[in-house]
């Protein structure tokens, strides 16, 4: 009788097993496979303009896909969510950027909005323009920048924001280049985010990042070169350049004048934006005499620079002591490679390639480490940012995340 | 008096019920078979719930009977997504389904009644934070049988029956509409072209709807039951299909989406620029032109979105059930079922709108409902002249395929364990208990139903859909 009792219940309990097994394979959790792959399951990245994948001066899907927030992605095995933007872009590259010539013939205001594949989340949340507080404010907030990308990117969400939305297990941030290279380019100091600001609005983005229960977050340092290194984008040419370029004659017939204070020595010292250059020159070009003048206000002065330089170093030291105090990673590596990109003969053109005719896009205007605006990188500079950041990833964290090729 | 109770559970019976057997069928519509999982086509019990598995049954009764009875539903159940692994677990109340059976032998061959049941019907909570809410977070669907019946026995071995089913039903449905699906109404935009491409984000709550439609309808019950032997019967049961063409109302509130247009956004259309100026909100866009919005208003709320009639046809299909009943002695009886439900019949859901002229209103839910099988295995000990115990288990298909699992109904096979007694309390009145455990097998599904009312695909199924259910079922019976 005990035995047949035994019988009965190890027969119920097969057939209540066989009934209540739970279908554990019909999840299907993106767990990346390798040493430490459940932090890296769903990685947001925070960012800018190089980090949404901004190009010549332009958007679209596939420079989107070009950003070394893609291919950190890709690295870690974690799904890539972006908001895709239609062909021809928004705006559109720039084709030549001394004609102003872009993709399928359009304008700086040409938009063809979002892919209509809607991803469940963003993985990347960055906005070109993004400056520290737009990553916890948007319009009407005072100081914020909103632009039509922080629409039809976020939708009106901010993006911290959006960030929250994805739940994310690894989130990298990279805030600030904005906060500076606004002021640089209107050569005008009081425009740069103070450092006070700048370390509250940093502190509220990484603690809402926080919030999410993240299990960990790289963040890092501003700048694409160290301005004390007097490594700079090559949208920004010295003044001696000028001088010597237009002494050699490229500019003529245009009635196009470089003062004498732009020669060196001092001229060495000052730095002049390509839309404050060209923007003279092109009104010579159109019959109207022009001169540069190495002291305008647009043009960059050697105590400014300098102004820039500390200022950078002091975002940084607040970005490396907030990353300390959280535990998390920071890496100061971009501007390490760009500092030895700068080195090498062909990577930063010291003054852009003007020929004549003037080129188009394809002869690398700017040198190869950048896109046809002289600010963002190319897309071969992004694969050497996403080496060097998934390296820093795993020193700091120990995981394995395999290298970008 | 009687009619205020009959009222009582007209009203009683008008509480919705949920997935306690194949699609949105409910089987469990007597405490006594339910104790046997639901056999008994060929040897109904004999508190009168003959009436829904087999009228046939009534056939030979002596004197009246009357039950009246409740099966308790207790649902869990949830969904996992893919993406996040979040489980969202089901929001849905202890849900009672009633029967009430009076019969009557009016002759020793003939006998008659009237039943009130409840077969077919659902309802689905979910909380409003999950992402289903955009295909339904509250739904129900009911369908109150009321049956007048005759039986009678043709032969000592055989006996007929059949019956008309008066069937009261209604049907509610609430879901949010999400802006990021909606298309833009924006003359000049490439046609489909939707708010999610201007980066408004998926899960951006706008419209809650509520559809609302009731429908009487009718329907027949055939059954047979034939005794080869004083130990052997066989029984078969068939109930038609119910054909529901809904009509019902359409009300919708705006959701504010708290949205602020974040700068100005030029808008390149065949008739110029347009531009929709930073500081719009998009609530306000959505409804009346304002300044902020540069003069640029939608209206959706006074031309889409506003109280109109709504129209659908939905049908509870036709089963058939054959049985056979084998008393291997004077105290045990053995039993087994086979159902068969026409679930095909249930294939594709057209909600019509029939005063909206943009035609943006209008649903084509498709279902494509499989057919089912169901099988029932059931065993009786008549213990004593007081108790008699039941145990049974039960195994059916899932309706629904692999591309239509839903919110709306999570379906799936599912294997049942019940066991069940009648004790007799007094010399003409008898209690019946039952439980019984439902558990479904884990199934794929989805949370969304396609845009622009396209053909699902299992590519939109985006995670795990779990459930499994307790049921109490409990009943008096009163012999007069």
């Amino acid at each position: 009788m005990t035995h047949r009792r035994g019988l009965l219940a190890a027969g119920i309990s097969l057939v209540l097993a066989a009934a209540g097994c739970h279908e554990d394979d019909l999840i299907r959790p993106p767990v990346p496979p390798y040493t430490g792959g459940s932090m890296f399951q769903r990685y947001v990245s925070v960012g800018n303009s190089i980090t949404a994948g901004f190009q010549s001066a332009g958007i679209d899907s596939v420079t989107q896909l070009q950003s070394y927030a893609a291919l950190v992605a890709s690295a870690m095995g974690s799904p890539y969510y972006y908001p895709g933007l239609n062909w021809p872009g928004c705006p559109p590259l720039f084709t030549n950027i001394f004609t102003g010539a872009r993709v399928a013939g359009g304008t700086s205001i040409t938009c063809a909005f979002r892919s209509p594949n809607i991803p469940p989340f963003l993985t990347n949340v960055a906005v070109p323009g993004a400056e520290v507080i737009d990553g916890i404010s948007n319009f009407p907030t005072p100081g914020t920048n909103s632009n039509a990308l922080t629409l039809l990117m976020l939708g009106g969400r901010t993006q911290t924001q959006a960030m929250m939305a994805a739940h994310p297990t690894f989130v990298s941030v990279w805030l600030g280049n904005n906060d500076l290279l606004g002021a640089a380019q209107a050569g005008d100091t009081t425009l740069a985010t103070d450092t006070a600001a700048f370390r509250v609005q940093y502190s509220e983005v990484l603690d809402s990042i926080e919030a999410t229960g993240a299990q960990g977050a790289l963040l890092i340092a501003v700048g694409f070169g160290h301005l004390s290194n007097n490594v700079v984008p090559p949208h920004f040419s010295r003044g001696s350049t000028w001088f010597n370029v237009a002494a050699s004659g490229a500019f003529a017939p245009a009635p196009f004048t470089v003062a004498a204070n732009c020669a060196s020595p001092g001229g060495d010292a000052v730095l002049v934006s390509f839309a404050y250059g060209f923007g003279l020159l092109a009104q010579a070009q159109a019959g109207t005499p022009t001169t540069l003048d190495c002291t305008a206000p647009p043009v960059v002065q050697a105590v400014e620079t300098a102004f820039f330089a500390r200022l950078q170093a002091a975002y940084n030291a607040t970005i490396q002591s907030q990353a300390a105090a959280r535990g998390w990673a920071y890496t100061d590596s971009v501007n390490t490679t760009a500092d030895s990109l700068a080195a090498i003969p062909g990577q930063f053109a010291p003054f852009p390639n003007i020929g004549n005719p003037p080129p188009d896009c394809s002869t690398n205007t700017f040198g190869l480490a950048f896109s046809c605006d002289g600010i963002h990188p190319s897309a071969a500079t992004h694969r050497l940012i996403a080496r060097k950041l998934v390296r820093a990833i795993n020193q700091k964290y120990g995981s394995a995340i395999p290298a970008v090729p | 008096m009687r009619a205020c109770v009959w009222y009582a559970l007209v009203l009683f019976a008008g509480v919705p019920t949920l997935l306690s057997a194949q699609g949105f069928g409910i089987y469990e519509q007597g405490t006594c078979a339910m104790g046997r999982a639901g056999t008994g086509v060929a040897a109904p019990c004999s508190d009168g719930s003959a009436m829904f598995f087999n009228p046939a049954g009534l056939a030979g009764l002596t004197g009246a009977h009357a039950t009246i009875g409740v099966t308790l539903i207790d649902i869990q159940g949830g969904f996992t997504d893919d993406v996040f692994q979040q489980h969202t677990e089901l929001d849905d109340p202890l849900i009672g389904v009633p029967q009430l059976y009076i019969s009557y032998g009016a002759t020793s061959k003939l006998g008659i009644g009237v039943g009130l049941f409840a077969p077919y019907g659902l309802e689905t909570r979910w909380p409003m934070t999950f992402d289903g809410r955009f295909a339904g977070y509250k739904n129900y669907l009911r369908s109150i049988y009321i049956q007048p019946t005759l039986a009678y026995q043709l032969t000592p071995r055989l006996s007929l029956g059949g019956g008309l089913d008066i069937v009261l039903g209604k049907v509610e449905l609430n879901q949010h509409l999400d802006l990021a699906d909606a298309p833009v109404p924006l003359p000049g935009l490439p046609l489909g072209t939707t708010f999610s491409q201007f980066g408004i984000a998926p899960g951006t709550d706008f419209v809650n709807a509520h559809l609302e439609a009731t429908k009487t309808t009718v329907a027949a019950h055939f059954g047979a039951t034939f005794k080869a032997t004083d130990r052997l019967s066989f029984g078969a049961n068939f109930l038609t299909q119910a054909k529901f063409d809904y009509s019902g109302t359409a009300t919708f509130t705006q959701v504010p989406t708290n949205l602020v247009v974040p700068a100005d956004l030029p808008l390149a259309l065949p008739l110029g620029t347009l531009t929709i100026p930073a500081g719009c909100h998009v609530d306000d866009l959505l409804t009346a032109p304002t300044a902020a919005c540069g003069g640029l208003g939608f209206g959706l709320f006074n031309t889409v979105f506003v109280t109109q009639p709504v129209t659908t046809t939905i049908k509870n299909p036709a089963q058939l059930v054959l049985g056979v009943a084998y008393k291997v002695t004077n105290a045990w009886t053995l039993l087994g079922d086979y159902q068969l439900t026409w679930w095909s019949q249930f294939n594709e859901l057209d909600i019509t709108f029939p005063q909206d002229a943009t035609g943006f209103l209008n649903r084509k839910l498709f279902e494509h409902y499989q057919n089912t099988s169901g099988f029932r295995f059931g065993a009786e000990w008549a213990k004593s002249a007081k108790w008699t115990l039941r145990g049974g288990y039960l195994h059916h298909d899932g309706a629904a395929p692999a591309e239509t699992v839903t919110p709306l109904l999570p379906e799936g096979q599912r294997n049942e364990f019940t066991v069940g007694a009648t004790v007799k309390l007094a010399k003409a009145l008898t209690a019946d208990l039952a439980y019984q455990f439902v558990r479904q097998g884990d199934r794929r599904g989805r949370t969304r139903e396609p845009i622009f009312n396209q053909v699902p695909t299992t590519g939109l199924n985006n995670g795990l859909y779990t459930l499994h259910a307790h049921l109490f079922g409990v009943s008096l019976g009163y012999a007069f």
